[in-house]
């Protein structure tokens, strides 16, 4: 078992790296860069704003430097926090200085942030909205399915399948709009938009107060990304329950 | 399939649902603020009798049990979409950040919401009799403030302790300003818009191209706290009117570079915790694509132009067009623009939105580029027919639908010395398809071919919009003139590189111009002029250079009369879409908003609004 997970783990490093080559190469193969605008830009500002970023290095010196940035840690006396350049995700203090690891660099769009604040800040709403999903599509569709597989051929059935129908046909950039306009525009019950929770994060993805407002803002989004995937559980469960049902041990069993 | 039950539930929950919607929002109160407020504290009448002498009046007043205050003032808006860039006034560049760099941060000069140059942090200023000079005289009591999260109110930045440890508050000064133009212009700071405040300071462009190091060499000079001297190029009428660009607003050096008791943060000086301003309004939290909240800095000294905003706080939530409307709808915005025209037609359509609809002016021009070296566009006979052949109203109606207006030329009006059609009517291209054929028959029989032989392209960037204008032209330019033109659409930075290449510009192509300050020397001669944004001196862009035209919008820069400029820039206009066309305009933008109507507000036609004019009634 621990041999394949490290398998796994491997292919997943050669991927990534194989993946991140890939997109590092395309990116710069478009012809215009990331400064050009309508206005113009002396050459000198140009200049500039490539050695800042590195843009005028040779692209494989670049790669590397982004891929050393992010896999290996260093040491540092310069107090962590201050420079939009050196910005790593761990900084761990070791005696005068700090240990520091992941720097994904400077972003393009925003010059008093880096990627790792937009990770810092974006990723736990990512992890929460999608854990609530994942929980409420299981909670739906896995007793939907085993009601409708115990219940064969009655009202429960039918009732939970043509609900899975539904949730598998509707897309969510329709059931957004219309949970939108009817919970938030027309009843006002709900938030239209926005989010509960506001950085910083418990642990890095956990919101630090949980209470009724957390929920307001949760259930629309929840609710339409959950609801597709618990129409396929529940069309699963019901399949698989049924195969197992009519299995000779369950006879047995009942007997 | 459904259940009974089931059934009769989905009708109780339509039904529920219409007649929710019908309930009306209750109408806002106003809470009148008792004056008494010092009394609340003080209810024991054993404390009272001590200080009877000072406050005889109040102890009558005692006997009323104090009213609750009145909430806060919030005004909610929606100005996305998408996060603020930035909100550091040397590197700001669209309208997202440059709306709150002007409320948090005031230049030396300001624009009235008409357009007007109007005292800012300099409450006057001399001219040299050669018009070079300028020397702004600042206000001194204007501190640096910030937001502090621990007393939860915003306070005055202190200076360092002085030799007895006693502080005093950091004021704006002159040498606040010298820094920050300087800073700007530093070719390491990479500010997108010194390339304006280049042009016209003396001493500026060569420092900012990295040729000079020197910064005495740069015409800005603080000769004392109060009195910043600032020597320009050109005796040009827009000079007071540049310095005043965001640009060139304060930044607090120490928070940037760092002093003595000051911890340096760099390009983090911005963020939520840090922050330092000195505008009407401060920052009070920032979380990046979410929500921005601005508070009322109660420190700003209340000048004629510029008064101490009504509001008390200003939450901004960033989001795209289509979920702030619903916000709108739901009653969480006070106001929001940048409308869909999906929406527009509905909102037209209701009568309470209707009523809350208002369509201003936006300062852009749209407008169709010709390569006037590329071949059959390099006749002035096929661009002015091209021109004339454009049903611009046609376009506005079913197309564009904002009440846009059909662009007689380059310049937007509202601009300062920018011709009207009011005053102008006869100036510059109208839609006539007859005179559109006529003059292209004439180029036809010279050259001895057909109208369908001719070979042209239109390129625009990629976006659903420009498509569906672009597919339009090409329609009329089919019925009207029998030309069969051709599309080809390209991403936009793609597109930007395309158009300004020499060898690769197309025959017609799509661009637009938003105002980087609002003069017509913004767009005759800093875009359309030779040397221009859209007219390089290396070649691409319009490849055009005519020398009446120049002569006349560089005699309108110094012109100094109104009258006679906006009639200078009339001729250029003039020769610019008809005796030798670089274009064919198409449309002035507009801008259309919905508002509350609990909100008194005012209308800017800069692109940003003058939130400290804006008033709402208190939270509950």
């Amino acid at each position: 078992m621990s041999r394949y997970i490290i398998r796994r783990l491997l292919w997943m490093m050669v991927t990534l790296m194989v993946v991140s080559m890939i997109t590092f190469g395309l990116m710069h193969a478009v012809p215009g860069g990331p400064f050009d605008q309508e206005k113009p830009v002396p050459k000198e500002q140009l200049a500039n704003l490539n050695a800042r970023y590195h843009l005028n290095e040779p692209l494989a010196k670049q790669y590397a430097m982004y891929v050393s940035d992010i896999m290996l840690p260093r040491y540092s006396t310069v107090k962590p926090g201050t420079s939009v350049l050196e910005d790593y995700l761990f900084n761990i203090p070791v005696g005068k200085g700090w240990i520091e690891w992941m720097n994904f660099g400077p972003t393009y769009t925003s010059r008093s942030r880096t990627v790792n604040d937009i990770f810092k800040q974006q990723l736990p709403v990512s992890i929460q909205l999608g854990t609530m999903a994942f929980l409420l599509s299981f909670v739906i569709g896995v007793p939907l399915g085993i009601m409708a597989a115990l219940k064969q051929n009655t009202f429960w059935d039918y009732f939970g399948m043509s609900l899975a129908i539904f949730g598998v046909s509707v897309p969510v950039i329709v059931l957004g709009p219309i949970l939108v306009w009817i919970f938030g525009v027309a009843l006002k019950w709900l938030p239209p938009t926005g989010w509960g929770a506001k950085p910083p994060f418990v642990f890095g993805i956990l919101p630090s107060h949980v209470d009724a407002n957390y929920f307001k803002y949760a259930l629309m989004p929840v609710i339409a990304l959950g609801l597709g995937s618990s129409a396929i559980l529940a069309r699963l469960t019901r399949a698989s329950l049924l195969q197992v049902v009519r299995e000779d041990y369950i006879r047995t069993a009942r007997a | 399939m459904l259940g009974k039950k089931m059934s009769i539930l989905l009708v109780a929950v339509l039904a529920l649902s219409m007649v929710l919607s019908a309930c009306a929002a209750p109408a806002p109160q106003t809470i009148e603020r008792v004056v008494t407020q010092v009394v609340e504290k003080q209810v024991e009448k054993t404390v009272i009798q001590t200080q009877v002498v000072e406050k005889k009046v109040e102890v009558m007043v005692t006997a009323v049990p104090s009213p609750k205050p009145a909430g806060p003032k919030i005004l909610r808006v929606a100005q996305g979409p998408g996060d603020i860039p930035t909100l550091d006034p040397g590197l700001g560049e669209d309208t997202h950040s440059i709306q709150w760099v002007n409320e948090m941060t005031i230049g030396l000069t300001r624009l009235s919401d008409d357009t007007k140059v109007v005292p800012g942090m300099a409450s006057s200023w001399d001219i040299s009799t050669d018009g070079l000079t300028y020397t702004f005289h600042l206000r001194d009591n204007v501190p640096w403030v910030k937001w502090d999260a621990n007393t939860n109110q915003v306070i005055k930045v202190q200076g360092c302790p002085d030799a007895d440890g006693k502080t005093a508050d950091r004021l704006v000064t002159a040498q606040d300003f010298e820094y920050s133009i300087l800073r700007a212009l530093k070719p390491e700071t990479a500010s997108p818009y010194a390339y304006v405040l280049s042009f016209a300071i003396a001493g500026a462009d060569d420092f900012n191209t990295g040729k000079v190091t020197d910064t005495t060499t740069v015409g800005v000079k603080a000769i004392d706290p109060k009195t910043l001297e600032v020597t320009f190029k050109e005796a040009a009428a827009y000079n007071a009117n540049i310095i005043g660009l965001w640009t060139a607003h304060a930044v607090p050096q120490w928070l940037i570079a760092g002093d003595d008791c000051t911890e340096a943060r760099g390009e983090r000086w911005i963020e939520t915790g840090f922050n330092q301003s000195y505008g009407p309004f401060a920052l009070k939290e920032w979380v990046h694509d979410a929500n921005a909240t601005f508070v009322k800095n109660p420190f700003w000294p209340a000048t004629p132009e510029i008064p101490s905003p009504k509001v008390d706080e200003i939450y901004e939530v960033f989001l795209d067009p289509s979920p702030a409307f619903a916000e709108y709808e739901a009653g969480n915005l006070d106001w929001t623009r940048d409308l869909l025209g999906s929406d527009l037609d509905r909102i037209k359509g209701d009568p309470t939105l209707s009523k809350e609809l208002k369509i201003a002016p936006s300062m852009s021009t749209y407008y169709y580029g010709f390569n006037t070296k590329a071949p059959l566009v390099d006749d002035a006979r096929v661009r002015r027919a091209l021109s004339l052949a454009i049903d611009r109203q046609a376009l506005i109606d079913n197309v564009l639908k904002a009440n846009q207006e059909p662009a007689g030329w380059f310049c937007r009006p509202g601009l300062a010395a920018c011709p009207t059609p009011k005053d102008y009517p006869d100036l510059g291209v109208k839609y006539d398809p007859a005179k559109a054929k006529q003059i292209l028959d004439e180029y036809l029989k010279e050259k001895n071919t057909t109208a369908d032989k001719l070979d042209l392209t239109l390129m625009f960037n990629t976006s659903s919009g420009h498509q569906k204008i672009a597919e339009a032209v090409q329609q009329m330019w089919k019925t009207n003139l029998g030309l069969d033109v051709k599309l080809v659409n390209q991403e936009w930075k793609v597109y930007l590189k395309t158009t300004k290449d020499p060898k690769n510009t197309p025959q017609i192509f799509r661009m637009g111009w938003n105002l980087d300050y609002p003069d017509a020397n913004n767009f005759d001669r800093e875009v359309a002029a030779f040397g221009g944004s859209q007219n390089p001196k290396e070649g691409g862009g319009f490849n055009w250079k005519n020398d009446k035209y120049e002569e006349l919008v560089k005699a309108a820069a110094v012109e100094l009369d109104p009258k006679k400029r906006t009639d200078l820039y009339s001729q250029a206009e003039q020769v610019l879409v008809w005796d030798d066309p670089a274009m064919a305009p198409i449309y002035w933008y507009t801008r259309a908003s919905v508002t509350k109507p609990y909100v008194q507000r005012t209308f800017s036609n800069t692109g940003d609004e003058h939130y400290e004019f804006w008033d709402v009634p208190a939270a509950k």
